[in-house]
Formats: structure tokens, C-alpha cells, sequence
């Protein structure tokens, strides 16, 4: 190696001696807290919705949230707006899922379900519902969709959740 | 070396650091693989490949990266410097496997263009946490096939050593790229303390081996010589020289290697005219000077490259005197001949 070039290599390590602490430690610091996290989220849930039916499975559990308050009262009745809680217990056990509303149990073809979105790892997740089967009979919910959950590396349904019991 | 270009300089040696290279790749991947299915046995497939590909690429650009100082440290090492090209195309190959089913997993799933949805899937580039630190392995990979694709002499040739040289030196970015790429992703998830203290122990290791070996250089680079009336300078006792070996000394700005060979002394200029190689790292193999890095040969009493090679160094007069060494820093033409001095 020439002088030159010996003297950029050392000049390129100590603004790397630099950058490169400040960089991870500026990045280490951003990791988010998760216990605060769920905290946070628990109790700013609990202030606005509340379970009305869920279902656990070994590595899962799914709650279907309702307000606790109606949003819109039509002619016909109540609107609400439902989410599914999709709480995830096992870290990074299912990068290749999806969940999917089955709007359809006579097909089999998973495009023609309604896919609510992707399971990413370890946590708790939340999907709007645009259109659900909701009952409400003396302020009881009697909630009856059905889900599935579809690995699409594999191309096949993993698990199907059925809140009609 | 070759007259023309062949698609790899391979010899015996080079091939049984490939295939320790692929040895070594095969056994990480295939512990990888038992390790996650035994404790971790729910993870797809996909899943390990990244992360398998992910963390030996990044294992082996710090291999890569510390090579080059741990030479200018202990010439032990210089075997390793033989063959980091190759090193460097593996660590290529791999990283690319890792992006490519990055991207089949993360981006190929909708109806987007794949690189359309790596960049736009993500937009906070206000947040830390959030990042989008998949752009950042994507540019570096992108620094990284660029190495890769002209690791070979004709690129050497054809786009010059200082471009080529320069565009090398992007290897730097391409490793802080990686840092943060591993830093804003995987970290911001995965956020056991190991994977920071891992990241931030490699990083340390190769920013305290380029500052121990730079800074040698430059106490090397700035030693002084005291020139006598005919332009002489007193370098060193010739009881210091190793038979086959070299001295470097930096006179004037530039360095100088002045080897022993047969019971005398020759002094050539340092740098491989290949791509810049210490020439006095090297050592007398078959009567010729041989470069560390690649493999080129100058003849010590002329620097010429022996025939059909045409590569030619500058020379340099030396005398010896009682026991003790000295050199004309003015450099002669390159490839001419200089009869060296006869140390007894």
C-alpha cells in the first residue's frame, strides 16, 4: 500500500471509531421498552374496549374487542366497530402466517376469504373488522365468525379458529 | 499470476483455502440449522435460511476486515491475505442468499413490485426504532456484488488499481451499513442483550486492530534517516536481515524494502504494482520476490516481473559497510538493474 492510502485507511477507522459506537448505542437506546409497552397498551384498552368472546390455543390466543361504548346508532339498530386481539406467544414461530376472516366455508380458495392481515412475531397484534356476525340479545354478545390461520410458504391452512359454539 | 485472465487463480493452496472456506460456511449453516430445529422447532424454514446466512455473512466480513491489520501485526497471518478475495466472493454469495429470501418473504406476498415495496413499506425515516433498515442491507449488498462481481484482474486492469482500490474502500461503508442494518432490525426485536453486546464486540475488535496496525504504520512512515554527503542513509545493522526476507523503511515519503538473499542485499520500492501490495511483507520464493497479497513475482536485482511478465518496480542502490546497511533513497528507474550489496 502506498502512504496515501495507508493514511485514508486510518483516517476512514477513526471516524469509524466514531460513527460506529455512537450509531449503536443511539439505536440500542431506541429498542422499545416492552414491558412499559404493554402497560401502556392494557391500560389504554382497557379505558375503550373490552373482550367479548375469545379463544386460546397452545401458542395463541384471540380476543374479539368490542367498544365499550356503540360509535354510531342507526335506524336499525347499534353499529359497533369489533377488533381481533391477536396475542402471540411464542417469539418469531410464525414469520410466514396470515389470518384470514372465512367469508365462505363452501370454498376452499383461500382469496376468497377475507385476509385480515400478517401474524408477525412474539406479541399482540390488532385487525379492524369491516363486517362480522354479531349477535346482541339483553346487552349478551353472541359473536360467531370463524378464522383461519394460513401459512403462505407453505401454501396451507395451519389452524382455523370457530367462535360458534 | 497469468499472462491472460483465467476465470479464478486457483492453485493447490488457494483450493485448500476454499475448500476450508466451504467447509466452514457448510458446518456453521448445518449447526445453525440443528440449534434452531432443537430449541426453536416451530421456525420455518425460511426463517432459518436468513438468519443462518445473515449471521455468517456478517461473521465473515469481520474475518475479512481484520485480515488486513492483523497482517501489518504478525506476518503469521499473511496466508489469510493470500486468498481474502475469495473469502470476500463467499461472503457475497451468502449475503445475497440472505437478501434474496429476504425479500421472497418479506416483499414478493402482494400484488407490488418487490423493490417498490422494500422501499416504500416502510417510510419512517423520522424514527429510530422504526427505521427502514432493510434499505440499509440493500445498499450494502448492492456495495458488496460490486466488490464481488470485479474481484478478478481484468476489472483490475481495465478500471485502473486506484479506482478499483477506492471502490474497495467501500467496503468500510458497506460494514456500517450492515451494523445499522442489524442494529435498527433484527436488535429492535430480538432485544436480548447478547445480540448488542455480539454486534458492539466485533465492531470494537476491528476499529482497536485498523487503529493498532494504522497507527504502527505511521510510526514506521515517520521515522527518521540522516543522509550522509553522497545521499546515503544508515538503515540498519545487516546482522537484522532474514535470509529470504525483507526490512521496510520509509525514506522520504516513500517505503523501500530491502531484502537478503544469497548473502546480499537488494532494495526495491515497496509497492506491488498489481494493486499495491507490501512487496516487503512477501518473501524469496524460487529466487523471486513474491507479494504477499497476489502472488507477483519481481526478480530482487532488477524488479523486473520474470519473463513472459512485464510488471517492473523501481530500484534502489545500497552499500553495506562494517556491518551495517545503508541506502540511496533516489529511486532508479523502474526494472533497473542493481547489483545489491554482498553483506560478508
Amino acid at each position: 500500500m502506498i502512504k496515501s492510502l495507508r493514511k485514508r485507511h486510518l483516517q476512514i477507522w477513526i471516524l469509524s471509531a466514531i460513527i460506529l459506537p455512537v450509531g449503536i448505542t443511539v439505536a440500542w437506546m431506541a429498542v422499545p421498552k416492552k414491558v412499559t409497552q404493554e402497560l401502556l397498551q392494557k391500560v389504554a384498552r382497557a379505558s375503550t374496549y373490552h373482550t367479548i368472546a375469545s379463544v386460546e390455543k397452545g401458542d395463541y390466543k384471540i380476543n374479539i374487542l368490542a367498544p365499550n361504548s356503540v360509535t354510531t346508532e342507526h335506524p336499525t339498530g347499534w353499529e359497533y366497530e369489533l377488533k381481533v386481539e391477536f396475542i402471540n406467544k411464542k417469539e418469531s414461530a410464525t414469520d410466514s402466517l396470515l389470518l384470514y376472516k372465512i367469508i365462505d366455508l363452501t370454498d376452499n380458495n383461500i382469496d376468497k376469504q377475507e385476509l385480515l392481515g400478517r401474524i408477525k412475531s412474539k406479541g399482540t397484534q390488532e385487525f379492524r373488522l369491516k363486517f362480522f356476525d354479531l349477535r346482541v340479545t339483553n346487552h349478551k354478545f353472541d359473536y360467531r365468525d370463524k378464522f383461519l390461520l394460513y401459512n403462505i410458504m407453505k401454501k396451507q391452512v395451519v389452524d382455523s379458529i370457530n367462535f360458534n359454539r | 499470476m497469468s499472462v491472460g485472465y483465467a476465470a479464478a487463480g486457483w492453485n493447490r493452496q488457494k483450493k485448500i483455502y476454499d475448500w476450508l472456506i466451504v467447509g466452514f460456511c457448510v458446518l456453521y449453516l448445518l449447526t445453525f440449522v440443528i440449534l434452531t430445529a432443537s430449541f426453536n422447532p416451530d421456525y420455518t424454514f425460511e426463517t432459518v435460511l436468513i438468519r443462518s446466512t445473515s449471521t455468517l455473512a456478517v461473521l465473515l466480513l469481520h474475518i475479512i476486515l481484520s485480515i488486513g491489520p492483523l497482517t501489518r501485526l504478525n506476518k503469521k497471518f499473511l496466508p489469510l491475505l493470500y486468498n481474502r478475495r475469495h473469502l470476500g466472493v463467499t461472503m457475497f454469495c451468502i449475503a445475497a442468499v440472505h437478501g434474496i429470501f429476504s425479500m421472497l418473504q418479506f416483499h414478493t406476498l402482494g400484488n407490488v413490485n418487490p423493490f417498490v415495496s422494500l422501499f416504500t413499506s416502510n417510510t419512517n425515516f423520522n424514527s429510530v426504532a422504526s427505521f427502514p433498515f432493510q434499505s440499509l442491507g440493500f445498499f450494502a449488498l448492492v456495495i458488496l456484488f460490486l466488490m464481488a462481481i470485479t474481484s478478478h484482474d481484468f476489472w483490475l486492469h481495465n478500471l485502473s488499481p486506484k479506482v478499483w482500490k477506492t471502490l474497495h474502500m467501500f467496503v468500510y461503508l458497506a460494514y456500517f451499513l450492515i451494523v445499522m442494518h442489524v442494529m435498527l432490525g433484527v436488535i429492535q426485536y430480538e432485544t436480548h442483550p447478547v445480540f448488542v453486546i455480539v454486534i458492539s464486540l466485533g465492531a470494537g475488535w476491528l476499529i482497536a486492530l485498523h487503529l493498532i496496525a494504522g497507527t504502527k504504520e505511521v510510526k514506521k512512515d515517520n521515522q527518521k534517516f540522516n543522509a550522509t554527503a553522497d545521499d546515503f542513509v544508515y538503515v540498519s545493522e545487516t546482522s537484522e536481515f532474514e535470509e529470504g526476507r525483507a526490512k521496510i523503511f520509509c525514506v522520504d515519503k516513500e517505503r523501500i524494502a530491502i531484502y537478503k538473499h544469497e548473502n546480499k542485499v537488494y532494495a526495491i520500492h515497496n509497492v506491488c504494482k498489481h494493486q499495491g501490495g507490501p512487496l516487503g511483507e512477501g518473501k524469496i520464493i524460487d529466487g523471486c520476490i513474491t507479494c504477499p497479497w497476489h502472488g507477483y513475482q519481481y526478480l530482487p536485482h532488477n524488479g523486473q516481473s520474470p519473463p513472459p511478465f512485464t510488471e517492473r518496480v523501481s530500484t534502489y542502490d545500497v552499500r553495506v559497510y562494517e556491518g551495517k546497511a545503508w541506502l540511496n533513497p533516489k529511486p532508479c528507474a523502474d526494472g533497473t538493474e542493481r547489483p545489491g550489496a554482498m553483506i560478508n
